[in-house]
């Protein structure tokens, strides 16, 4: 089997360790026998979704995110179009708020997102940083989710690290990534954490994300293999007590944290 | 009543001395400068030969320690804010500390490491005349904010100088870029590396890849570490610029030595180092650039050079029973990367500690060590030790690049596998713990509570104190 992994902007967005993220699927992949291409696709290159599985774009700084806000409304028609036909996706931080409708600086300008997610990021006086939590169980199951494996359900919970300023407000046709157990989450008030349409996931979560969350890393991966070979594969089981293990640390750590709350 | 502001900042420099509060370090020169604004630009502008500035993201500190040491050699007294507390109050403390009652400071030329940040008030406080800018790469970005923005500020504070001389890194495109913001562009000089063999083989982690002019992507000829190296714009005029200093010849030893030669159109020296990679190189490099623009002869560099013990606490040699230990200070994923290469140059090195602490003086976002490119330590390791409060962090980041797991132990205990590592190594061999700053602090009690620094010091009294310098 294999898979084609488009990796949207890796020079001008790869903040906060992105490449552990890519490095989560394509080794995990590897290890059960799947053959992954990481298609980079820079700013000004075409981009071909018609054979593509999983789009992944990280975060960036301010001037990054500037550079490519037009190239990526240009490729955006194209991408909501790939999305609606089932491409899995997976945004962070900044790509998460460009993949919205729209960004609106504390200044009040606002930047043009590309409408993948019914949502809206506005800029703030604060800035959300530390450690957090993410139960996805409820989420999961609402929205009908059998596909992972009887070890991975038993999971369900994101660790990782949000660091941003903007807050992010879901319209009616998203559902929440998961709910907040710790953390600041999409706009701060400690409710709900990142997005979900059809199979696109917007998230403020790095650490980087994928490695200490394998079970998530295996659903994505789950749904690219179902979209490109329209069936459901389930996946062999790996030993991850590694994995799991830095899990269970920063999640103690993130319970037990000392350092409070802004 | 003149001189209010600077005897009451010694009196609390001196109170905070007995009574132990406060480090004695930045808070009297905080209440000094709430009592008189002016009091860093009225000793400063007594010091006969000027002030230098340093500022980047690494190496300021053993640049500085190397060029303090040149100058003393040249039989100049330097006034140093060696304490690392290189915010204005710390400035002012530091000035407080080495003046007389009087305000006339003991010593003939001032030496500043200045933090990105406080440039815009250092530069106008303490009216350098030469700014020297190392490297500018990106930190723990919970602390310290965006790259882009650390640039513009730097630019900002040296715009409209006419008189002061500009040094800067040409290896760095977001350093030699900030020429362009610089009105007296006859006042700026150049430095860098003139090498073929140390061309990076790790992974591009690129701080800054993309024209800082027009936004086209960079075309790297070749790179000697991150984003430094021969560069040029495909779109416009913007390429790394002729130098004016340049370091050639160079032979790494491991992480313990190296060996090259400085050179500018008049002046060429060989250098042996106690220290080794090419950050090492950069350093060294910087302190000759600022030397010889004050005019100071080779020999004299030379001989400072060569006895160059490096700054404190970025690496410290010990030796217990005939087994060797390393301690190298990592704070962000260049960092790591850097010293992860130049240990690769040494097949002897085969023995791993890596430390991992999420506390804030480390970073408390552990994410960047996905940044950082751990494979050239994936060779024929005889075991690696991680610890610390994310060691499992660490152990996840080798198993993603293919280490042989079964070598690696998780112990976050620091005391605990460091016995264990101590105990595994075979006599003759060295151990090399790489860890972030708390880490490094708890490691370091640990060893002075059992005696192990004590003891060395003891059993090889000819040895001498060896620190030296890498990335911050
Ligand atoms: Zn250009």
């Amino acid at each position: 089997m294999r898979l084609n992994l488009i990796h949207l902007y890796p020079d001008e967005m790869n903040l906060y360790g992105d490449y552990g993220n890519i490095l989560s699927i394509v080794k995990r992949c590897d290890w059960r026998g799947i053959d992954v291409k990481v298609i980079k696709v820079k700013k000004g290159d075409p981009l071909d979704l018609s054979d593509a599985d999983i789009l992944f774009m990280g975060g960036g700084q301010d001037r990054s995110q500037q550079i490519i806000t037009d190239d990526l409304v240009s490729k955006g028609p194209q991408i909501k179009e790939a999305v609606e036909g089932g491409l899995c996706v997976l945004t962070i931080c900044g790509a998460y708020q460009l993949f919205g409708h729209y960004f609106r600086t504390r200044e009040g300008e606002e930047l043009p997102g590309i409408s993948v997610f019914d949502a809206y990021t506005v800029g703030s006086d604060d800035r959300m940083i530390g450690n957090v939590l993410v139960d996805c169980a409820d989420t999961l199951r609402k929205s009908g989710e059998t596909r992972l494996t009887p070890a991975d359900r038993e999971h369900l919970e994101l660790i990782g690290f949000e660091n941003h300023g903007g807050k992010t407000y879901l319209g009616e046709s998203v559902n929440p990534l998961g709910k907040v157990v710790y953390g600041f989450g999409n706009d701060g008030t400690k409710a709900w954490e990142g997005c979900r349409y059809k199979n696109a996931f917007g998230t403020y979560l790095h650490g980087s994300l994928l490695p200490k969350n394998p079970w998530f890393t295996d659903y994505l991966i789950v749904l690219a293999l179902k979209h490109r070979y329209r069936k459901d594969i389930q996946l062999d089981a790996l030993d991850d007590a590694i994995e799991y293990a830095a899990f269970n640390t920063a999640k103690k750590r993130t319970l037990t944290a000392k350092t409070t709350h802004l | 009543m003149k001189f209010i502001a600077l005897i009451t900042g010694k009196v609390l420099i001196l109170f905070s001395r007995i009574f132990r509060v406060g480090g004695g370090s930045s808070f009297p020169g905080l209440v000094a400068l709430k009592i008189d604004p002016r009091l860093i630009v009225k000793i400063t502008r007594k010091l006969k030969n000027g002030t230098i500035v340093i500022t980047g993201t690494n190496g300021k500190t053993t640049t500085s320690k190397h060029l303090s040491a040149i100058l003393g050699y040249s039989g100049l007294k330097v006034v140093h804010n060696r304490t690392g507390s290189n915010l204005m109050r710390g400035i002012a403390s530091t000035l407080i500390e080495q003046s007389t009652v009087l305000g006339r400071p003991r010593g003939n030329i001032g030496l500043f490491e200045i933090d990105e940040a406080t440039m815009p008030d250092a530069v106008s406080n303490l009216k350098p005349k030469v700014i020297l800018v190392t490297n500018l790469f990106r930190d723990q970005l919970d602390r310290y904010g965006e790259l882009d923005r650390t640039a513009a500020v730097i630019a900002k504070s040296m715009e409209h100088l006419e008189r002061a001389t500009i040094i800067l890194n040409a290896d760095d495109p977001l350093v030699s870029s900030l020429a362009k913001k610089i009105n007296n562009k006859n006042k700026v000089k150049y430095f860098g590396l003139n090498e073929d063999r140390y061309i990076a083989k790790s992974r591009a982690s690129l701080d800054s890849k993309d024209c800082l002019i027009c936004g086209s992507e960079l075309v790297f000829e070749k790179r000697f570490y991150g984003h430094l190296g021969i560069y040029s714009c495909p779109k416009c005029d913007f390429k790394r610029p002729e130098v004016n200093y340049e370091a050639k010849n160079i032979t790494l030893y491991g992480i313990k030595s190296a060996s090259f030669s400085l050179a500018n159109k008049t002046n060429n020296i060989d250098i042996s180092l106690n220290l080794s990679g090419i950050f090492n190189i950069y350093n060294s490099l910087a302190a000759y650039s600022l030397a010889r623009t004050l005019g100071i002869d080779g020999d004299t560099i030379k001989a400072a050079l060569g006895n160059s013990s490096a700054a404190f606490g970025r690496m410290e040699k010990l030796v217990v029973d005939n087994k060797e230990i390393y301690l190298l200070l990592v704070k962000n994923p260049i960092g790591l990367t850097q010293i992860i290469e130049t240990l690769s140059t040494d097949s002897g090195a085969r023995n791993f500690m890596l430390i991992l602490n999420d506390n804030f003086a480390d970073g408390t976002d552990v994410s960047w060590i996905w940044d950082a490119d751990v494979n050239p330590l994936n060779g024929d390791f005889n075991f690696i030790y991680t610890a610390g409060i994310r060691a499992q962090d660490m152990t996840l980041r080798l198993k993603y690049e293919d280490f042989n797991t079964s070598k690696i132990k998780t112990i976050n205990d620091i005391e605990k596998a460091f016995g264990e590592a101590i105990t595994n190594m075979p006599p003759g061999e060295t151990l090399y713990v790489l860890t972030t700053y708390t880490g490094m602090l708890q490691l370091r009690n640990y060893l002075t509570r059992i005696g192990i620094v004590e003891g060395f010091w003891r059993r090889a009294p000819h040895e001498t104190k060896s620190y030296s310098s890498l990335p911050r």
